[in-house]
């Protein structure tokens, strides 16, 4: 009950988060209690006749291959969810390993991370990401959030081995190391809890531009095509010629899931930033 | 203090790394798919496109490429054409040369987002660090918060939603293009005005949704300079408010922004390929965005070797000059 | 000296708000500082002397804020007046040594440029010729070179930085500098030079200086009367010869007891308990928890300031 009490204390202080949690838990929700709604079949080509405006059966229209609208969205929006789940996920898992060790290592390896991950940040992930997807024309989901974790994973690096520089040399971590403790045991006992606030936030800014990056690939009519994502079938309303065709159902749903989803990311990641860097909360001098 | 020569040459060592690399990705990407590439490529184009010229086209690859040579001459001779940007011809425009594309749409890419970009670097920076700085009156700091939130949504989205308000509900600008449809490309006064028209709701876009970006970028910055002993010295020595806002506070604040400045200015072209999708407009972006749906193979890497080095050059402009700004830095030594 | 007086603080009380309740980091503080005077302000950290000098400067920080008193500039009530007059006044008038000399100057800014600042804005366009040269013998005037005009911040030595916030505070030649713990992160060699260098401009320019700080063998090699301060509250205030002979309030004893010298060999700080939180401090005399001679009458009053003798201010009431 007092654990219970905290954590409403604690999410009444962060409105940010609470909001951007809300929203994507809200998501999250439309994509997994919808198909019990919508059978998958109104996917079918065909399926409810071609570019229809909303009746009773199809609230929201269909597109030009007769999709149900609604069906694609409820279907399309986990899709565009989970490429940037995988891509924050191996981008997070890859600088929480690779920042600790160069931050607390140093030497040669610190070096070689360095380099290489000034190098990829020069590298525009967007030509790249453009040149592979081009190639491998129908790519798993899975595929696609790894593509993306590659250019990520600098970012996530960086901000964690920065962290932990500045840890190693607090005296907490210099106590346990003098009084015996392991290497590993230094790292998972006493640095691994005080990054957790920024391995989390950097956890949250590595899905929102995986999420930025997998939409931006799809609009382009990149990645996966076998599976409609949201941003796929914006992109086909863009082929359409949607906005001066007037068929405003094809663009809109799509374009409000994905803006929501965009909300929901940067409120999250701001409240995480809020959590991670106390600073900036109503950062404001007097 | 300066630069030392060592530095300069493993700065543009660097450089040239980076576009080999690049070169060499564009190289490899099309062997590891298996069978014959140009086969592939013509077989997924005919998926999307009717070849008429197939047999010309693929003779035209097979000298582009070079593929009857060993690999090694192969691998070299492509590298020696990234180098000089000849990319062969385009596929979807056969026979124009790629280059000559790309120096054809450039100049509205550049044009546009260039200032765009250093519009919303300007505002957003000054707008940011106002802020959080302390001499703001309250009223302004409530009306300047909202625009942070344009970070939130990127500018395609922004996009979309301007596109449709403006000019398809109240129809006050036009829907895309440069200009209106027949206009004479011409040095007159009402070309040149209707060409800003049609500029207004892209740059709005972009430069609102990068507004947010930098306000936040540089608060974060701001507030940690803000209590910094030379700031409380600089109100010690009775400086107007004025002065230890841009000399000492932004001045200082601005640093990191200036990095980011550069990074974006290099990503200008591959940031901002919907934009020019959108709102139809004869850029880069949308050059790669129809090489994409045409399979225009050629064309494809040669845009992405332009964004890879436009990018590099930029950063590494940024390491040339970056002492000038921040004296601390010397490069004696990395 | 008592007519002669640059700076005269009376009933000065400066609060800090917090969502507990107020702060008194300043309380019932009065004192006042003769014309080309070196006084002291001796205290443990938390005790009032920085936000006095701050206070000086009209440069508290919210949450604090000067809830009552006058602070009397050669008669000009620094307190009363706006933010614009009270611009114009520093520097000009009062001038500040800071305690972080190390990261007190801009780094972006070559030293030129930030002394050059403070002339500029204080004397406008008509001090610019001339400039450079006035800027250089600054420097040299603080035992610097004349090249050390274009230098950045980060290619000078910390003692260096030191003598260029020197210079930069004689620059418009002030009645009053304010010198806040100016040599703390300097070693004990560089201090010493410093601290000479920075008797020598305050008396070619006549200025009256405070020096804060917290070690008494500094002080009392500097000043020529000491200000002891505790919990806020100013306890005594004397010569330092006085000082030093017949320290009168128990706290002061304690201090001077504590300062070490090779003849007696005792434990160097022989003070029971900690300082007093200033949020919620004890009634009566703030120091009566820690002090061995209190009487009963100082657990329910506040002893106020009082002169036992010429010149020698004591707030205790063993001497009432």
């Amino acid at each position: 009950m007092t654990r219970l009490n905290h954590i409403v204390r604690f999410l009444a202080s962060n409105w940010k988060l609470t909001a951007g949690l809300t929203i994507l838990l809200a998501l999250i929700l439309f994509g997994a209690l919808g198909p019990v709604l919508i059978s998958e079949e109104q996917l079918q080509l065909g399926a409810g006749g071609f570019t229809k405006p909303p009746t009773a059966d199809h609230p929201l229209g269909t597109d030009t291959s007769g999709r149900d609208m609604l069906a694609l969205m409820v279907y399309g929006t986990p899709v565009t969810l989970k490429i940037g789940l995988i891509a924050g996920l191996v981008a997070t898992l890859a600088g929480v390993f690779l920042g600790i060790a160069s931050g607390y290592l140093g030497g040669w390896f610190d070096e070689l991370v360095r380099s290489a991950a000034d190098v990829m940040m020069t590298i525009p992930a967007i030509a790249v990401l453009v040149v592979i997807s081009s190639f491998t024309r129908d790519m798993s989901i899975e595929l696609m959030g790894s593509i993306i974790a590659l250019f990520a994973w600098p970012y996530t690096t960086r901000a964690i081995r920065a962290q932990t520089l500045s840890m190693r040399e607090h005296g907490f971590v210099r106590m346990a190391k003098i009084s015996g403790q392991s290497d590993l045991e230094v790292i998972l006992k006493e640095l691994m809890p005080n990054l957790l606030p920024y391995i989390a936030a950097g956890f949250v800014s590595a899905v929102s531009s995986g999420v930025l990056a997998s939409v931006t690939l799809q609009l382009l009519g990149l990645g996966p095509l076998s599976k409609p994502s949201v941003a796929l079938v914006l992109n086909l309303a863009f082929n359409y010629a949607a906005l001066l065709r007037e068929l405003w159902w094809m663009w809109m749903p799509p374009t409000v899931i994905l803006i929501i989803l965009f909300i929901g990311l940067f409120l999250t990641s701001m409240g995480m930033d809020e959590i991670a860097n106390p600073r900036l909360k109503g950062a404001r001098a007097k | 203090m300066g630069l030392s020569v060592g530095y300069v040459i493993r700065r543009i060592a660097m450089f040239l790394v980076v576009i080999w690399v690049a070169a060499t990705i564009n190289f490899i990407i099309p062997r590891l798919v298996p069978g014959d590439p140009i086969q592939t490529m013509l077989a997924h184009m005919a998926q999307t496109e009717r070849i008429e010229n197939a047999a010309a086209i693929t003779q035209e690859l097979r000298a582009t490429y070079g593929l009857d040579a060993p690999i090694q001459e192969q691998y070299a001779r492509y590298i020696l054409n990234s180098f000089r940007f000849d990319f062969g011809l385009s596929l979807n425009q056969f026979p124009t040369k790629v280059g000559d594309l790309v120096l054809r749409a450039m100049p509205w890419t550049i044009g546009l987002l260039a200032t765009t970009t250093l519009l919303s670097f300007g505002l957003g920076t000054l707008m940011g660090a106002l802020l959080v700085w302390r001499g703001t009156p309250r009223w302004a700091q409530v009306m300047l918060t909202p625009f942070t939130f344009f970070a939130a949504v990127p500018y395609f989205l922004l996009a979309v939603v301007f596109l449709y308000l403006f000019a398809y509900v109240w129809k006050i600008l036009p829907t895309g293009g440069v200009a209106t449809a027949g206009a004479k490309a011409e040095w007159t006064l009402a070309y040149v005005g209707d060409v800003l028209q049609h500029f207004i709701l892209p740059a709005a876009a972009m430069a609102l949704a990068g507004l947010g970006n930098w306000m936040l970028g540089i608060r974060g910055m701001m507030v940690t300079t803000i209590g910094a002993d030379y700031l409380n010295l600089a109100y010690a020595k009775g400086l107007t408010d004025r002065r230890i806002f841009f000399r000492y506070a932004l001045r200082n604040a601005m640093l990191p922004q200036v990095t980011s400045l550069v990074i974006a200015l290099g990503h200008i072209v591959s940031g901002a390929i919907l934009i020019e999708v959108i709102f139809t407009l004869p850029g880069i972006g949308n050059l790669l965005y129809r090489s994409i749906g045409f399979l225009d193979y050629p064309m494809i890497q040669g845009i992405t070797f332009v964004l890879v080095v436009s990018v590099a050059f930029s950063v590494l402009l940024l390491d040339l000059f970056y002492p000038r700004l921040d004296p601390r830095i010397t490069y004696t030594r990395k | 000296m008592n007519t002669d007086a640059v700076l005269r603080i009376n009933n000065l009380h400066v609060h800090y708000q917090t969502p507990q309740g107020a702060v008194k980091a300043v309380d019932e503080v009065n004192l006042f500082v003769g014309r080309g005077e070196r006084f002291g302000f001796v205290g443990e950290s938390g005790c009032g002397k920085t936000t006095t000098a701050l206070a000086i400067l009209q440069m508290i920080q919210y949450p604090g804020k000067i809830v009552a008193g006058e602070i009397l500039l050669e008669g000009k009530n620094l307190v009363e007046l706006n933010a614009e007059e009270m611009r114009r006044t520093r520097w000009r008038e009062v001038s500040l040594i800071p305690q972080g000399a190390m990261s007190s100057l801009n780094p972006v800014m070559r030293i030129k440029d930030q002394i050059a600042d403070a002339i500029l804005t204080h004397e406008g366009r008509s001090a610019r010729t001339g400039l450079n040269q006035r800027i250089e013998d600054l420097l040299v005037t603080v035992g610097l070179q004349r090249p050390v005009a274009q230098m950045f911040p980060h290619e000078l030595s910390g003692g260096m930085k030191q003598r260029v916030c020197v210079a930069m505070a004689i620059a418009l030649k002030p009645k009053l500098i304010i010198a806040d713990e100016p040599t703390s992160a300097l070693d004990v060699v560089v201090q010493r030079i410093v601290t000479q260098t920075l008797i020598e401009v305050q008396e070619r320019i006549g200025a009256s200086l405070i020096l804060i700080g917290h070690d008494m063998g500094l002080q009392a090699q500097i000043v020529h009367r000491l200000a002891i301060m505790y919990g806020g509250h100013l306890v005594e205030m004397a010569t330092v010869k006085k000082i030093f002979q017949a320290p009168q309030h128990p706290y002061t004893q304690v201090l001077i007891g504590s300062v070490p010298s090779p003849k007696t060999k005792k434990s160097p700080f022989a003070l029971p308990g900690l300082p007093p939180a200033l949020l919620n401090p004890p009634p009566g005399c703030v120091f009566h928890p820690r002090c061995a001679k209190a009487l009963e009458m100082c657990r329910t009053q506040v002893p106020p300031l009082h002169e036992i003798q010429a010149a020698h201010f004591v707030a205790c009431h063993l001497y009432r």
